[in-house]
């Protein structure tokens, strides 16, 4: 990856940090990272199975989610994606945000961000942008490190046991 | 020195006769009414001289009692202005303070507790807190509301529903307008006993509101959040919401001070939601509350058939041996319990049920001989169980529960908003369809029976609301007029409807039926999540459903080729009827790779009897339209743009059609609740320019509004969310409603099903209360080009001959520069032949 493409992703890893709540959240729903046509429920088996809980326990714990939560928890993948060779599919995903007049629903934001997640860390990565490094501590603290900044958020402590999951490991 | 009278001897007469039990009780037939209403003239003279004289001497304790045996015979008679106007006199007497106050507490209490019609009291006193209400708030304190309480509780122990629910009403009425001495307990427990008392109507979505809403508002100790929780899971779990019942169900559990009775409840409820979602430690924690529960209880006779259940459904290597034990344990508790008549028929039900799951059809028969024919949950399992030994007469028993469903659904008084009422009818449905569809084989349709299963799986309770508004009886139209007469000329309805295997269409046409084959209701369910589960992730701008969805494509031209041979002109009208592919584009099936909807007008209905009530029923007196249009508080300015240019658009296009003084144009902060319900009120066409939510595993369907003086702003998901004030749900319609509901709002036109197949959604509340046609999206669309595409069908209405015509233009002239995931998603609900006043 060249010095400019690093320099590109760098700046799209800022926007993702500038965005709403609602903003990550909807371009989270809009991330083609190529979850195909699944529905809900295949993401909830899918995700289960990759977290190594139970379809029933993560479904219960995406459902007592708060927005800023799933908002921090999307912009996490967001940047994952951005860093992880997928920077214009994050780019046409916040592009697209505010067109739809739908109010939408946490629980399945949290379960795109966390489906999408494993898909960029698992498959596919064309190549990786070195200088950025996301970290998500057990409680719930999650810092994201490009050669220009570095942010801090927090997410619930069981949405950092998900990601840490899809990260690092279950183990 | 004042002359000494004394009424006392009089007035003890002249009330002896007026409440005499013998006179009282035969009054009615012998015309002796009139000696009550005599002696509450005479009484009234006599009692205010006497309590003038009482109250001059200080006694004023006689005064209370004088008194309240007027406002008891006054109750009598039904009389509430004359009542009220005593109470109001009685309570002048006096300075309304001190030691009088304790008096008129009492006295009032007492009037709550021993006149024959506690309503009616209520009625009486209400008017009069409004007067004297911080006054008497003083005294009266947290008792009152305690009394009402008891009351409600007495009327629902005789199975006065209706009047305890309205007494519950009125006692939370009370204590908000006088909260000193209201304690959040107070109100915890009336919410809650109003809450079960809805459920015990069946009228759990109700119910549910009025949880959610203590959720959200009250502040509660440990063990009072225990019991909402418990009672809200109860709502969720007969509305089909079982994962977030168990959410709630388990954290009530985690409360320590839950007594054992209410402990044992919820491990009851928790194991049928367990053993519902196929949760994998269902058999182990079923274990683990049996061994806590008391043997000999109701309720591990309850547990042990749930147990038994989900052994067998899901063939565990004991079901055998559970099976057995649940039938020794339920027939044991049946013979316990035999005089609670409503506990012993739960029990009963449950075993034969049981019998019939392990196939042990013969002892059903014999148990389920000599039915009565209301029984219709029963009749359905007998049925069932002859179907399997080949008795032939299963047929005309499976007619006759689905009659007296569809009957005892009509008598009732259940308000189209209330959802539950087909919780027990799957196994009804499934055997009607596997009856008609054994026919259709042989050759012989029977339409009658396949026909009458699609209506109980097609929102039989909104139908049911829809008829009831023009006085018709639903059996009668199934029997006398026969359902092909409710087909208009030259018109395909092609009706869907499902048994538990397979999704069958025919196609319908005055003159003639013809069964166009099935699907695997297991492959159609699939295909329905990925098409809504996707379709909302679509590019907003690129996304098609035919290339981003690669299982819809082949459903498309396979249901094309369904069509084709039935549709005879190019422009005929095409309906697709029945709930079995509802929430399916089925306008875009593919003829000749061409979607359906550019050559035919097409519309959606529920059922054939909602086409049927709303063709029937008397024209709406209406006129002028509304729009709403209100972005969110937290929507990015180019969302904003996006909501005004399209309200823009759909304005002009009303402003052709009506005129502009004749358009109400709700803007921003104006389009608010109560702007809204006027609307639905009052205009004949409401347009929706607005954000849209829908949850349908939870049954949300409604439209973001703005709240007070401010924007709407829905930036929680919590388990309280349908008590938000910036939503407006589906179940806030009441009827009536406009004609023609125009939503550009996101998943508006999208329905979900709760528990036994009943329809939740908005066009189904709005069709119930008048609506004739209903235009929504499936799912997210792109807002300016939305509301593009009404204005469109706004234009276009004025001179296409029907609205489903109207919207064939829209797509195949107005569409070039709308995304293709937003014309794909909008759908007509309802009668398309609306014509304006």
């Amino acid at each position: 990856m060249s010095d400019f493409e690093v320099q590109e992703v760098d700046s799209l890893i800022a926007r993702i940090m500038d965005l709403s709540d609602q903003a990550a959240q909807e371009a989270v729903n809009l991330l083609d990272v190529g979850l195909g046509d699944q529905s809900d429920d295949e993401l909830y088996t899918e995700v289960a199975k990759a977290v190594d809980r139970t379809e029933s326990e993560v479904r219960e714990e995406l459902a007592m989610q708060v927005p800023a939560d799933v908002a921090a928890l999307a912009r996490l993948t967001l940047v994952m994606s951005a860093s992880e060779g997928r920077a214009e599919a994050v780019r046409r995903a916040i592009d697209a945000t505010g067109q739809k007049a739908v109010v939408l629903e946490i629980a399945v934001v949290g379960l795109l961000a966390l489906a999408a997640l494993h898909i960029v860390v698992t498959g596919g990565v064309k190549e990786a942008n070195t200088n950025v490094t996301a970290t998500v501590s057990s409680d719930g603290t999650i810092t994201t490190t490009t050669s220009t900044t570095k942010k801090v958020s927090t997410v619930s402590e069981s949405l950092a046991g998900f990601a840490r999951a899809l990260l690092f490991g279950s183990k | 020195m004042e002359p000494q009278t004394d009424y006392g001897v009089e007035l003890e007469a002249v009330i002896m006769i007026a409440t005499d039990p013998p006179y009282e009780e035969t009054a009615a037939e012998s015309g002796k009414a009139t000696h009550i209403e005599v002696a509450i003239r005479l009484s009234e003279v006599l009692i205010t001289a006497e309590c003038d004289r009482l109250a001059r001497s200080g006694q004023n304790d006689l005064v209370d009692q004088l008194v309240l045996d007027q406002l008891i015979l006054r109750s009598r008679l039904d009389d509430v202005a004359g009542a009220r106007s005593v109470l109001a006199s009685y309570l002048a007497i006096d300075d309304l303070s001190g030691a009088h106050a304790s008096r008129v507490t009492t006295a009032l209490l007492r009037l709550l507790r021993e006149a024959a019609r506690p309503a009616f009291a209520i009625d009486v006193l209400l008017p009069v807190f409004d007067d004297k209400g911080p006054e008497l708030a003083n005294w009266l304190g947290s008792g009152f509301v305690d009394v009402l309480c008891e009351v409600g509780n007495a009327m629902r122990a005789c199975g006065g529903y209706t009047s305890a629910e309205s007494v519950y009403r009125k006692a939370e009425a009370v204590a908000h307008r006088y909260p000193r001495g209201t304690t959040s307990a107070d109100l915890m427990t009336l919410r809650r006993n109003r809450a079960i008392v809805l459920l015990q109507s069946g009228r759990p979505a109700v119910a549910r509101r009025v949880l959610a809403a203590a959720l959200a508002i009250d502040e509660f100790d440990d063990h009072q959040l225990a019991l909402v929780r418990s009672s809200l899971a109860s709502c969720q779990m007969l509305l089909g919401q079982f994962e977030v019942a168990l959410v709630g169900i388990n954290e009530a559990l985690a409360c320590e001070e839950l007594t054992a009775q209410e402990r044992d409840s919820l491990l009851v409820s928790r194991a049928q939601c367990m053993a519902a979602l196929a949760h994998p430690a269902t058999a182990e924690s079923i274990d683990a509350a049996q061994a806590e529960l008391d043997p000999d209880s109701f309720l591990q006779a309850m547990l042990a058939a749930i147990g038994a259940t989900y052994a067998s459904h899901h063939d565990l290597p004991d079901a055998a041996a559970r099976i057995e034990a649940a039938l020794t344990s339920l027939q044991s508790a049946e013979r316990r319990i035999e005089t609670n008549v409503e506990q012993a028929g739960q029990i009963f039900g449950l075993r034969v049920n049981l019998l019939l799951q392990s196939g042990r059809y013969h002892e059903v028969v014999t148990e389920t001989d000599g039915l009565a024919p209301v029984d219709w949950r029963l009749i359905t399992i007998r049925a069932l169980a002859m179907s399997e030994l080949g008795v032939d007469t299963w047929r005309r028993d499976a007619n006759h529960a689905a009659l007296a469903l569809i009957k005892a659904r009509a008598d009732d008084n259940i308000a189209v908003t209330d959802v539950g009422l087909m919780r027990d009818a799957p196994p009804l449905q499934n055997a009607l369809v596997r009856a008609a569809t054994r026919d259709l084989q042989s050759g012989e349709i029977n339409l009658f029976n396949l026909l009458l299963a699609g209506e109980l799986a097609s929102s039989v309770g909104g139908s049911l609301s829809a008829f009831r508004s023009i006085d018709q009886d639903v059996v009668e139209v199934f029997g006398k007029l026969g359902m092909l007469e409710v087909v208009p000329d030259r018109t395909t309805i092609l009706y869907a409807m499902a048994d538990d295997a397979d999704v069958h269409l025919v196609a319908l046409r005055r003159d003639s039926v013809a069964y166009r084959g099935k699907w695997s209701l297991q492959e159609i369910d699939r295909l329905r999540r990925r098409v809504l589960s996707k379709a909302s992730r679509l590019d907003p701008q690129t996304g098609d459903l035919f290339r981003d969805i690669p299982s819809w494509k082949p459903f498309a031209e396979t249901l094309g080729e369904a069509i084709r041979p039935c549709l005879r002109d190019e422009d005929e009208m095409c309906v697709f009827g029945g709930s079995a592919l509802a929430n399916l584009p089925l306008h875009t099936a593919l003829i000749d790779g061409r979607p359906l909807c550019f050559s035919n007008p097409i519309a959606f209905i529920p059922s054939l009897l909602v086409l049927y009530a709303q063709r029937t029923r008397p024209p709406p007196n209406r006129s002028g339209a509304a729009v709403f249009s209100t972005p969110s508080a937290l929507d990015q300015q180019t969302t904003v743009e996006r909501f005004r240019a399209g309200a823009t658009e759909v304005l002009e296009a009303l402003r052709q059609l009506y005129g502009g003084e004749y358009i109400r144009h709700h803007d921003g902060v104006s389009a608010n609740r109560d702007a809204l319900r006027a609307a639905l009120t009052s205009v004949e066409l409401l347009v929706l320019c607005c954000h849209g939510k829908v949850n349908r595993r939870e049954g949300v369907h409604g439209w973001e509004i703005a709240v007070g003086d401010a924007l709407p702003r829905l930036d929680e998901t919590t388990k309280a969310d349908t008590a938000r004030a910036s939503l407006f749900l589906w179940d806030e319609i009441d009827g009536p409603t406009p004609p023609i509901v125009l939503s550009g709002a996101c998943g508006s036109g999208s329905a979900s099903y709760a528990i036994g197949g009943e329809r939740v959604s908005l066009d189904r509340a709005l069709i119930a209360g008048g609506t004739q046609l209903f235009a929504g999206p499936l799912w997210d669309v792109v807002i300016d080009a939305g509301h593009h595409l009404l204005a469109q069908l706004l234009h276009r209405s004025q001179f296409a001959t029907s609205w489903a015509d109207a919207w064939r233009q829209v797509l195949s002239y107005d569409c070039d520069d709308v995304p293709a995931a937003t014309w794909q998603a909008f759908m007509l609900n309802g009668d398309w032949r609306y014509s304006y006043e």
